[in-house]
């Protein structure tokens, strides 16, 4: 039978995630997928901030 | 022995670093694990539910839907909500985002991004809001936090208060009190950026002529960047000063103290400000604290400086 384990929140990770699994009849995966959940839109905002704010503020993105 | 307090945390759109700020307790942790039981932490632990707690911390900020659900749930679930971390209590980093519609960010870093092969923003994942929010303006909040993140003593501080139903010690000082920098008049006639030159790391960075923020950013973290010759950026959000009284701004104060140690015109130092008010706002610019008073123009000032978007 085909299902798939969705595992939503994964935990003990940095941030949001989702893992959804794909298993055909024989429970062989047939596709993993990690999604990322959240989204802050560094990549646009830092754009315009002086230089010198970039080694603050880019530690930020993950874990200060 | 009266019963454990039992504490939960949830993270909405942060970095996490508060929750390694909690680990910057050290062993004073286990001073705190004494009182309370940890029911749900999801950096350490794999509950996924909201389970009934006396203590909810949320950390990061509202910018998804999920980020709404998760804050009611939580809600729901915690006698007590804290928030913890700049995020929460003012939008954190992200809130410069507020210069940039919802639209603008998903292009950059989906559709138009020239470093991905993307062509669409994903689907399936939790609606982006159109701003990034602090806490309370989806609920109600008991306890703020601020910091980015906020630094041990303070959480203790503020944790042990909580729990054992006392008042905090935390004071509203800003962050000059607890810098080390000599305020002295100086001669200095012009603006310079914190790369220009060399700095006297005894002397505050206005009497030489650099933007630091320290005078209107709420202290919670003991003034560390100072002594590692970086000015304040206002990490821990604005002071008490700028947050209750109308007629302050950030702009306008360190502008007068700046003018008064230095012979660097006040209104160089407004322009300054304004010009760069993206990188001099960027941990703050989403909450309504700006919004009262003359700094209600920020993004038009953050456009204006993007040559008008
Ligand atoms: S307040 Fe700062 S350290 Fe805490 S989650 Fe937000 S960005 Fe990270
Ligand atoms: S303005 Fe900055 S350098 Fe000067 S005393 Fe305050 S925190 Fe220290
Ligand atoms: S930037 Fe300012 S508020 Fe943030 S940690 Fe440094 S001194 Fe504290």
């Amino acid at each position: 039978m085909k299902r798939t384990i969705t595992i939503d929140p994964v935990t003990r990770i940095e941030g949001h995630a989702r893992v959804e699994v794909d298993l055909d009849d024989g429970s062989r995966v047939t596709r993993t997928l990690f999604k990322v959940m959240d989204f802050r839109g560094f990549e646009v905002f830092l754009k315009g901030m002086q230089v010198e704010s970039m080694p603050t503020i880019t530690s930020r993105i993950c874990g200060t | 022995m009266t019963a454990k307090k039992k504490v939960s945390i949830e993270w909405l759109s942060g970095c996490s670093g508060c929750e390694l700020g909690i680990v910057d307790l050290h062993e004073k942790l286990l001073a705190v694990l004494d009182e309370v039981e940890l029911v749900r932490v999801p950096i350490l632990m794999d509950t996924k539910d909201y389970v009934k707690a006396d203590v909810g911390i949320i950390t990061g900020s509202i910018r998804t839907e999920h980020d709404i659900h998760a804050a009611q749930a939580m809600r729901k679930a915690c006698d007590a909500i804290v928030a913890f971390g700049t995020c929460p209590v003012y939008g954190g980093p992200h809130s410069s985002a507020y210069a940039h519609t919802k639209e603008e960010l998903l292009d950059g870093a989906f559709r138009r991004n020239p470093s991905t092969k993307t062509s669409e923003a994903p689907q399936d994942v939790p609606r982006l809001l159109d701003g990034n929010r602090p806490l309370d303006s989806e609920i109600a909040v008991d306890v703020y936090i601020p910091g980015c993140p906020p630094g041990a003593a303070y959480i203790f501080d503020g944790l042990l208060s909580l729990l054992r139903g006392t008042d905090p010690r935390i004071g509203p000082r800003n962050v000059c009190f607890n810098c080390d920098r000599k305020m002295v008049k100086s001669q200095q006639p012009a603006l310079r950026r914190s790369f220009d030159g060399s700095f006297d790391p005894e002397i505050c960075f206005l009497s030489q002529g650099c933007i630091c923020l320290g005078s209107v950013t709420l202290d919670r973290c003991l003034a560390p960047c100072m002594k590692a010759g970086v000015p304040c950026f206002a990490c821990g959000g604005p002071s008490e000063a700028i947050c209750l009284e109308p007629q302050k701004d950030v702009r306008s104060e360190v502008a007068l103290r700046m003018a008064q140690l230095t012979k660097i015109p006040a209104e160089a130092v407004v322009r300054e400000i304004e010009q760069q008010a993206k990188t001099h706002f960027a941990y703050a610019m989403a909450s309504p604290v700006f919004r009262q008073k003359p700094t209600f123009l920020l993004k038009k000032w953050t456009r204006t400086a993007e040559g008008g978007r």
